[in-house]
């Protein structure tokens, strides 16, 4: 993971509530907005929370609002970097089975971690599987086309 | 009483909802928009469906999760889906999870009316 110096930074503990991670997301979104993120990173990274969130709270949590998540982030024009926690037990992130595959492709579930590993540029999990890090850097020809 | 989720119109034979959020994230806004989109596809008369998009700008796999259910049912009642003006954002979801390959998916409103087989 790149080093960077954050021009937003923040770390909190929330009970398992999809209403309370939105608006976090919201807060996130708005502060990203006003620095020079292309939409389409700014999307990225909207759908990588979204998906890690749910993972914790819907997954990990199994909804239990007595179980917390441990959630930070720093934000800056360069880097955006994402630590989520949840209380449950884990998984293996490696015996998630392929939804891309013809077997799987119409099954229910299964996308939200492919999903974060293909939007994000830096994607790991602990091995318990209940700590999910996440980063993104901002594409070279994004930040040319900006300052063009 | 649920929101109203999709606004429903008809051309021809084709019965078109247009997603009215945009944002398809939220648990309860997905499962009111998939139960009218079921309810819809439910009617004998609708043989064929289409999904508009085009005010929709974010969706969460939960959404396609919803619109796979909704695919299912649909084949297996020998009835047509298409879906259209979907952002170029979640095009890139749909294209990573290969869900570009189980929709029959258009851009425009107009490609989709003309793309439906003639029954």
């Amino acid at each position: 993971m790149s080093s960077i110096i954050p021009s937003w930074a923040c770390e909190l503990t929330f009970p398992s509530n999809m209403e309370r991670a939105h608006s976090l997301i919201d807060e996130i979104m708005s502060e990203l907005r006003r620095m020079p993120w292309s939409d389409r990173e700014l999307f990225a990274i909207q759908l990588s929370l979204e998906e890690g969130l749910i993972n914790a709270i819907t997954h990990g949590n199994k909804g239990n609002p007595e179980k917390k998540v441990r959630f930070s982030y720093t934000l800056s024009d360069e880097v955006t970097r994402f630590r989520i926690e949840d209380e449950g037990d884990g998984f293996d992130v490696n015996a998630v089975p392929d939804p891309t595959s013809i077997d799987n492709i119409e099954n229910a579930s299964g996308r939200g971690v492919l999903l974060v590993r293909s939007f994000m540029t830096n994607v790991t999990f602990n091995e318990t599987g209940n700590v999910l890090t996440m980063e993104k850097v901002r594409a070279r020809e994004c930040q040319d086309v900006k300052t063009a | 009483m649920p929101s109203q989720r999709i606004d429903i119109k008809s051309v021809a034979d084709i019965t078109i909802a247009v997603c009215c959020d945009m944002k398809l994230n939220d648990d309860l806004v997905i499962q009111e928009w998939g139960e009218q989109l079921i309810d819809l596809s439910d009617d004998a008369k609708t043989r064929k469906i289409l999904i508009n998009f085009e005010r929709v700008q974010f969706m969460s796999s939960s959404a396609l999760r919803a619109l796979i259910t909704l695919n299912k049912k649909i084949k297996d009642d020998g009835c047509q889906l298409i879906l259209c003006g979907i952002d170029d954002n979640i095009m890139e979801a749909f294209r990573i999870t290969r869900l570009d390959t189980v929709f029959k998916i258009e851009k425009k409103e107009d490609d989709a009316i003309r793309s439906f087989t003639v029954s």
